[in-house]
């Protein structure tokens, strides 16, 4: 069983980001979406959970973050958004 | 960017305290708050623009919010002084964690925590978005 964990919400909401690390597993990945993308700018906790962590490349690229996290963070678009909620078991959405 | 303001050179006469410490992009929280300190300046009020938390994410230059259907408020930003909003202020705390990013053409003076308490206190009105 692995899990798709969404991420909208910004590094200044601890407690959300203390919940999904709690429940991510290193099989699972972490795809950040909307305000989530700021982690982009410091993603070494994300990255400890999991080696799998993405990013929308149009909410990135529409928050300045074009080439936050370097080679760390693997970017998707839409249609590889759509190609990892079926590559998972289950979509778990942090809001 | 200038670093901090003494305390002396916040007037102790009647200003608007804008703060604002929502993230840019994901709501109409910044638009807002921008378009309050526009009207303020319109009707020569003097006015302080304050960017607390994750508020600093809009002085991230690079943005292209368009591709999310949002104006780009980093412009709007820049043409502040244009209409008369001398006062734009960040807090330091989360300046110190992404200054590379940081537009250089802002005049942009960076606050601490007590140099903000201080604002507030002595602002007439303070509205928070």
């Amino acid at each position: 069983m692995k899990i798709l964990h969404t991420l909208n919400k910004p590094p200044s909401h601890p407690a959300l980001v203390a919940q999904l690390l709690h429940t991510c597993t290193p099989a699972d990945a972490i795809l950040l979406i909307e305000d989530g993308c700021y982690h982009a700018l410091a993603p070494e906790q994300l990255l400890k959970a999991t080696p799998q962590v993405y990013l929308l490349d149009d909410d990135a690229r529409a928050r300045g973050l074009a080439d936050a996290g370097g080679d760390s963070l693997q970017r998707v678009n839409y249609a590889g958004f759509v190609a990892l909620c079926t590559e998972y078991d289950k979509v778990l959405s942090w809001y | 960017m200038t670093h901090a303001t003494s305390r002396s050179e916040h007037p102790d006469s009647l200003y608007l305290l804008v703060i604002q410490s929502t993230a840019p992009y994901a709501h109409s929280h910044a638009q807002e708050a921008l378009d309050l300190v526009l009207a303020a300046a319109a009707f020569d009020l003097p006015v302080y623009y304050l960017l607390m938390g994750d508020a600093c994410y809009q002085l991230l230059e690079t943005a292209q919010p368009e591709l999310n259907g949002r104006k780009n408020l980093s412009k709007m930003m820049k043409a502040l002084p244009l209409y008369g909003v001398e006062h734009i202020l960040a807090e330091a705390e989360v300046l110190q964690t992404m200054p590379p990013r940081i537009s250089e053409h802002l005049a942009l003076q960076s606050v601490n925590a007590a140099e903000i308490r201080h604002l507030i206190r002595h602002a007439q009105h303070v509205l928070r978005f």
